[in-house]
């Protein structure tokens, strides 16, 4: 290619008006009786996704552990099949059934050829409806869950990450890790187990959304058929309110080896707060958007510290926390720690330029597309702006909302989430602090 | 920027009988030589946008292991018209995503981003195809980024020190026995003139795939390819033949790598066995593995599950994968994890005495069609996504194997018979073609 051409290629990308995005996908609502979904009606390829929520999660359990066991036994045998028949049963038909606890919801996936809808829909309401908690799953999963644990234990990320948490949420589930502890796990009884399915699997609240090989009417029958016989209210505890550490406060990890393993994180804002999206525009540029991102560019392009480094808004019901991490060489941990203290400090000072503001801004506004060009990440994404009770006009006013931050937004968002005290921990041969900055 | 993790199983690479039109996939193919392969899905204004370079770390010479992704790293920081940098922050910009990542055979290029930005990326991904500007103090820098990588993903991670471990006596006589990253003492010593010869001799329109899936067809594409990849001259230098090794025997008998590390918290139990080259006059019995790996190995109804599981308790992990469509010599891998305090010798006898099962009897009839439609629904699972479409064909086109090959694979797995799956667990799983891996805390 000759030069010139380029040029005006680039001239191109300057001229460019904002990203027009097709309209978001086209999400009908239908309700049958007490409940609701949010759907997508697409039969271009033979494959329904499902994804559903229930809100009360491991924040919100009488013993420790008991959510995350549970749903590790909500695929082991149901009604008439054992664990072992249950999951033929749903390879003979090649679907795909996974549950998950986090702090706030219970969640199911599903996915299957849609050849397969009825058994696949049979299959759901079974576990949802009729799980068997046998004893030999309930023996084995609790091994696994052991395991969890220690996996999580040799990493230098799960270390680091549990760590945090346990220094932001003290005296708090937020703080604890999901699977509990081995003494937790050892103390979980059958009756523990089927008390905490029986209050949490209830209509009133499920979030529900789907995308595929499905009309209206038969989303109506499926809503009927998988959900009818759930109890209409659930009768889950919510957990106390939560009151996130204040810093500095800094904790070390003795770990063997060349790096060091850094996580660190900020008391936050929720959804819900008028400084929501200044502080979502802010973070992406500051380390959240990985090559583009300042923390990238200071740590990783400019001074070769480390591979990867990054932050994020970690949101839980009441308690927004701004994390971040990175690794870095057992020498150089401190130095990319401080260059990342002094970019927070320069972002509370100075805020961004016009320029770099109305980059983020292209970037974040384009790529909202990038996370709707599948079915399953379509229900994902459906189903994460349910959890966090956002209406459906939000897939329009979303990008709405990102547009109208300005720079006055962006400095008054990082002087509230960035001004005091950071809660930092270091796993690795040398501990890394918070000592003033020249 | 990443190391790939190279599976290709034939979950991944079965197809669309299942569907009552399989995916419609164009190819065409440049004056300069280069490759284009076109994925239609119009279901979102968004395309993925892939090169494939035939270039990986089996291409590496001699005591540069490592350059291969070095290089792939220097691809972001620079060219006669982008800054350092600037490549990812335009694509940024413009609403999109992009990254790359390096493997044994290949390296590749990605952006993800609205159809409309199609042909800037074209125009982009050319300009750094020949006009890449290798600055020394940029590389020093770079190479420290990758001195960070390697630590984050091996040097502080026992398991992965032992695959090291473990492939470099599978693979001692062919490139696969050096980790794709490279050795960290021949990274730090890599510089500016081992990139630049690295790139003169691989960077070239006729060593290079161009992948495109999205909302863009096949037209339009070899249109914008023209304009934008069209002008680029051809190397006429294509990647030098690379030899597999014939004879599959690594040692005499069941020879095992230990790693101690008291970092683990969880023990495990591995074996690696080296396959023989993907050939294609055979393509029953590379079949007939995919099927053996889904039952011995594929999930919780797997045997291996069963048996040291859920049977005899030992294991709270289990489980099989093939990974045979390689340039060289292809895995097939089998592990599983004890419980606290279990004796890793133990569990691989248990393991043998399943592997001893599927050599000596038939599987059952419900076994193999379960393991089928496992197989050949992935595919239809697959074209769900458009960057898994990319990557799958992407990957195998740079490894020789054309879309209609990948199409067909279903019909190929349909054919496969017990008696064939008894035939690849006898003539794949031999304990002499292999290394086992035991990963402890502490000496026993």
């Amino acid at each position: 290619m000759n030069k010139r051409s380029f040029c005006l290629v680039y001239m191109l990308i300057g001229l460019m008006l904002p990203m027009t995005v097709k309209a978001a996908p086209p999400v009908q609502e239908v309700h049958w009786r007490d409940m609701s979904a949010w759907l997508v009606s697409d039969d271009s390829l033979p494959l329904i996704s499902v994804e559903m929520s229930w809100q009360g999660g491991t924040a919100d359990e009488a013993k420790d552990g008991v959510s995350a066991l549970m749903v590790r036994l909500m695929n082991e045998g149901a009604g008439a099949l054992d664990a072992q028949a249950f999951q033929q049963a749903l390879a003979d038909k090649a679907i795909s059934l996974s549950f998950g606890a986090n702090h706030d919801h219970i969640t199911a996936s599903l996915r299957c050829l849609s050849r397969f809808r009825a058994a696949c829909f049979a299959l759901l309401r079974d576990a949802l409806t009729a799980p068997r908690f046998d004893e030999d799953a309930i023996a084995r999963m609790k091994e696994e869950q052991k395991t969890a644990l220690r996996r999580a234990a040799q990493r230098p990320s799960g270390l680091a990450a549990q760590n945090l948490v346990d220094m932001a949420y003290p005296n708090h589930a937020y703080g604890r890790d999901k699977n509990g502890t081995v003494e937790t796990i050892e103390a979980i009884e059958r009756s523990d187990i089927k008390r905490r399915h029986d209050r949490l699997f209830a209509r009133d609240n499920l979030r529900l959304a789907l995308v595929g090989d499905l009309s209206r009417a038969e989303t109506r029958r499926f809503m009927r058929d998988v959900f009818a016989t759930l109890p209409a209210k659930n009768s889950v505890p919510r957990h106390a309110q939560v009151q996130i550490a204040d810093g500095p406060q800094s904790r070390h990890v003795q770990r063997a080896g060349p790096q060091t393993t850094l996580a660190f994180a900020h008391r936050g804002i929720g959804y819900e707060h008028e400084l929501f999206f200044p502080a979502f525009v802010m973070n992406s540029i500051l380390g959240g958007s990985g090559f583009s991102s300042r923390f990238t560019e200071e740590v990783r392009e400019a001074r070769g510290l480390a591979y990867s480094v990054y932050s994020y808004w970690s949101i839980n019901e009441g308690a927004g926390l701004w994390r971040g991490g990175v690794a870095s060489d057992n020498k150089t941990a401190q130095q990319a720690m401080d260059v990342i203290r002094a970019e927070m400090r320069r972002m509370a000072k100075d805020g961004v330029s016009a320029t770099r503001l109305a980059a983020a801004k292209t970037y974040l506004t384009g790529a909202y597309a990038l996370r709707f060009d599948s079915g399953k990440k379509i229900a994902g994404q459906l189903i994460g702006l349910q959890e966090a009770g956002r209406p459906l006009s939000y897939l329009k006013t979303r990008n709405q909302s990102i547009e109208a931050v300005t720079q006055d937004d962006i400095k008054r968002a990082a002087k509230l989430l960035l001004a005091d005290g950071l809660l930092l921990v270091s796993v690795g041969e040398q501990a890394v602090t918070l000592a003033p900055l020249n | 920027m990443t190391l790939l993790a190279l599976t290709m199983t034939g979950g991944l690479l079965s197809a669309c009988s299942d569907t009552q039109s399989g995916p419609e996939i164009g190819t065409a193919k440049l004056a300069n030589g280069l490759e284009i392969i076109v994925i239609p899905d119009f279901r979102a204004d968004v395309v993925t946008h892939m090169l494939w370079y035939r270039v990986g770390s089996a291409d590496e010479p001699k005591g540069k292991s490592g350059i291969a992704h070095f290089f792939e790293h220097l691809m972001f920081r620079g060219t006669e018209n982008i800054a350092s940098g600037e490549f990812s922050k335009t694509v940024a910009r413009l609403g999109g995503q992009d990254n790359a990542f390096t493997s044994y055979d290949f390296t590749a290029y990605f952006q993800r981003i609205h159809r409309d930005k199609l042909a800037t990326m074209m125009a982009m991904e050319a300009e750094r195809m020949q006009k890449l500007i290798i600055n020394p103090d940029i590389v020093a820098i770079e190479r420290d980024v990758i001195l960070e990588e390697r630590s984050l993903r091996v040097d502080t991670n026992p398991s992965a020190l032992l695959n090291e471990q473990i492939r470099a006596r599978l693979h001692a006589d062919t490139p696969y026995g050096v980790p794709v990253i490279g050795w960290r003492d021949e990274i730090a010593a890599l510089n500016a003139n081992d990139a630049a010869a690295f790139y003169r001799r691989y960077y070239a329109p006729d060593n290079a795939i161009l992948v495109v899936a999205g909302a863009v067809d096949l037209n339009e594409v070899v249109r914008l390819a023209e304009t934008h990849y069209g002008p680029l001259q051809p190397a006429q230098n294509p990647r030098a033949e690379l030899t597999a090794a014939v004879d599959l025997a690594v040692a005499k008998a069941d020879t095992i790598e230990t790693l101690i590390d008291p970092r683990v918290r969880q023990e495990n139990w591995r074996r690696l066995y080296r396959l023989p080259q993907y050939d294609k006059d055979q393509k029953r019995l590379f079949a007939a593995a995919d099927v053996l790996a889904e039952i011995l190995g594929g999930g919780v109804t797997g045997r291996l599950y069963q048996a040291l599981v859920v049977e005899q308790k030992q294991a709270v992990s289990a489980g099989a994968y093939n990974d045979a469509a390689r340039l060289l010599n292809g895995e097939f891998m089998i592990y599983a994890g004890p419980r606290p305090g279990g004796d890793l010798a133990a569990l691989g006898s248990a393991i043998q005495r399943e592997i001893d099962r599927m050599k000596n009897q038939p599987i059952s009839a419900a076994e193999l069609k379960r393991a089928k439609l496992q197989l050949v629904s992935g595919l239809v699972f697959a074209r769900d996504s458009q960057q898994s479409m990319a990557q799958i064909f992407g990957q195998a086109a740079a490894q020789g194997i054309s879309p209609a090959e990948i199409l067909a694979w279903a019909d190929e797995i349909e054919a496969v018979t017990a008696a064939d799956v008894q035939m690849a667990a006898q003539q794949f799983l031999q304990t002499q073609h292999a290394i086992t891996g035991h990963l402890r805390s502490a000496a026993q």
